[in-house]
């Protein structure tokens, strides 16, 4: 079997599954794939990513576009030659964040697909393409590395480091303020990540955007 | 990595953020300009100084623990008191609303963060007029608090705490303002941990023998340490450098250091004396070395605080007690010491008190610690009972 017609099989399963009432989701497809594994593991992580992501972005209910999750799902159908082990991790500004492992480079990455909505508009496109060109220059030990962007079927999907941790606001909401050495230690991490983006003069008229957004994460290895 | 301790990672540089911010164009989620210089949500031309100020506001709230509100004139040494005057301004200058008045650049940022002043002063100098700086920007941060969400995404967690020591522990001790536990190890280090957080701050590795005593300065800034081979080191707590270091004959078994002490000259302004009166207690009761010990003792000292001349200490204190005088417990080494100041009532040179904590449950926990701090469940100096106090 070549490996479209694998995706072909793959995709056509979890649509038929999907099809069903959800308790009997599994039983169908440990009888549709006969004893294959392989099928029956991907279809079954498929099914739990899909359900992961409807409970955390219902869709609107607008019946002209596929829900956040199916789409999404459909792109990691299109992605599962190269990832796999996809989890949902959450959603964020753009759209709903995975964690795969990637079996090309042989690391777990963080997957972002990007929200249909803004899919569909080319300025999006377009000014996320330029960003992302821009952070694939910044390697610093305390910037989230970012792979590249993956368009597929379509769809933008950008892969980053994954990062193991929480956020700096979310230790912030248990804690309430931090030792000062500690919070020394912070923030002068956080001065180099960001000083060396400006060293690249990641510093344009978006920047204003950008910042907003920062979004640390606190990590322990 | 080798790395075993909490690090930073900035997420999403223009990513995601950009989709957000323009959410309203194509009707959506709304921006997200919570942490947005004055400049950015005016639509006026944006560059790295913005950045400073949005730091700033993460800043704000990493040292208070609370988001500054919007209309706040706080400063936030005015939210935490133990705040030390120089990150408080760096703070109020990140928040300046005028590009031209903060830092420049990230790294005269972290300069006066870590009160490098070669590098932090650099910039232009302040004035203190911190309420009419604080009312000017926080008008302009309830603008963009009225538009939004907030700008720091949240994502998951996990995160068991940083591994411990390699070998046993010996000694523990929480900063008066209960925000750093200290502990002192037979292998030969000192971790300092984040008592709310309980992430591993830093490792202080100056020693080459086991730690056999702790003790922070009254108000939390220094931490001296004694070891097996007798030696004394103080270390600024913020950076983890060791400012004193000095030997005694004996093994030292523990140590207590008092906060700067203020004194009331007649007919004076209060003044701001900067001993520190460090006890030590060793094994023995006399040490022939001690006039010269005491002469070396002053004189880091003055390096220590950073007096300026004609400042002199009015008064260095050094004692030495005897640790036999503290056989009436079950303990071996009396494991947690503070002078009375910081437990209750004003330090003063001559009253000499000594306070000696001790309680069962805490004694416990320390055995628990052995190789993990997770285990410690008293987080705040008040789990210490002052069991007794003397005379030096």
């Amino acid at each position: 079997m070549t490996p479209r017609e694998r995706k072909a099989q793959t995709t056509t399963l979890f649509h038929e599954a999907l099809a069903k009432p959800a308790e009997r989701r599994l039983d169908y497809i440990r009888e549709a794939s006969a004893g294959d594994a392989k099928l029956f593991d991907k279809v079954r992580e498929l099914l739990e990513a899909y359900v992961e992501v409807e409970t955390a972005v219902p869709s609107d209910g607008s019946d002209d576009s596929p829900s956040v999750a199916l789409q999404s799902i459909d792109t990691l159908i299109d992605l599962s030659d190269r990832y796999e082990e996809i989890k949902f991790i959450g959603e964020g500004g753009m759209g709903v964040v995975y964690r795969a492992y990637d079996r090309e480079i042989g690391k777990i990455v963080a997957l972002k697909t990007l929200h249909p909505r803004l899919a569909a508009d080319s300025r999006i496109v377009e000014r996320l393409r330029n960003e992302t060109r821009l952070a694939l220059d910044i390697t610093h030990r305390n910037v989230c590395r970012i792979y590249g962007l993956e368009r597929i079927n379509g769809r933008l999907l950008i892969a980053m480091e994954y990062v193991d941790g929480e956020t700096l606001r979310s230790v912030l909401d248990r804690v309430r303020g931090v030792s000062v050495p500690q919070g020394l230690v912070w923030a002068s991490e956080i001065c180099e990540a960001i000083g060396a983006a400006h060293e690249k003069k990641i510093v344009h008229r978006d920047l204003s955007r950008r910042t907003s957004c920062l979004t640390v994460k606190v990590i322990s290895k | 990595m080798l790395d075993r301790e909490g690090h930073i990672k900035v997420m999403d540089f223009g990513i995601a953020c950009s989709l957000q911010a323009t959410g309203d164009q194509i009707g959506g989620n709304p921006g997200t300009p919570l942490y947005m210089s004055p400049e950015q949500r005016d639509g006026r031309p944006v560059e790295p100084r913005s950045d400073i100020y949005s730091l700033g506001l993460v800043l704000y709230e990493l040292f208070t623990g609370v988001r500054r509100e919007p209309g706040s004139t706080i400063p936030p040494a005015a939210v935490n008191r133990y705040l030390p005057a120089h990150i408080d301004d760096a703070i109020g200058r990140c928040l300046e609303p005028s590009p031209a008045d903060r830092f420049q650049s990230m790294a005269e940022l972290k300069a006066a963060l870590a009160n490098d002043q070669a590098v932090g002063r650099t910039g232009q100098a302040r004035t203190g007029v911190t309420g009419r700086r604080f009312s000017t920007s926080a008008r302009l941060a309830a603008l963009c608090v009225l538009s939004g969400v907030l700008g720091l995404i949240a994502y998951l967690l996990t995160r068991p705490p940083a591994r411990g020591h390699e070998d046993k522990v010996n000694v523990l001790a929480f900063s008066p303002d209960g925000r750093i536990l200290a502990s002192g190890s037979e292998d030969k280090t000192i971790i300092l941990w984040d008592a709310t957080t309980r992430h591993r701050i830093r490792t202080l590795t100056d020693h080459v023998r086991a730690i056999t005593s702790l003790a922070f300065s009254g108000d939390s800034r220094w931490l001296a340490s004694g070891s097996s081979n007798g030696s004394i080191e103080v270390a600024d707590v913020a950076t983890g450098r060791v400012r004193t270091t000095l030997s005694d004959t004996k093994e030292i078994q523990a140590l207590a250091l008092s906060p700067p002490v203020t004194h009331r000259f007649p007919g004076r302004a209060q003044k701001i004396d900067t001993t520190l009166a460090l006890y030590v207690f060793a094994q023995d009761v006399f040490n022939s070395d001690l006039p010269q010990f005491l002469e070396r003792f002053r004189a880091s000292l003055e390096d220590t605080v950073g007096m300026e001349s004609g400042e002199q200490p009015s008064q260095l204190l050094y004692h030495r007690c005897d640790v036999a005088s503290f056989r009436e417990f079950d303990y071996p080494v009396p494991f947690c010491l503070q002078p009375m100041a910081s437990l209750r009532g004003p330090f003063l040179p001559d009253t000499n008190g000594i306070g000696v904590g001790v309680l069962d449950a805490f004694d416990r926990n320390i055995r628990a610690v052995r190789g993990a701090y997770s285990k410690v469940k008293h987080t705040g100096p008040t789990s210490v009972v002052v069991a007794m106090h003397r005379s030096a």
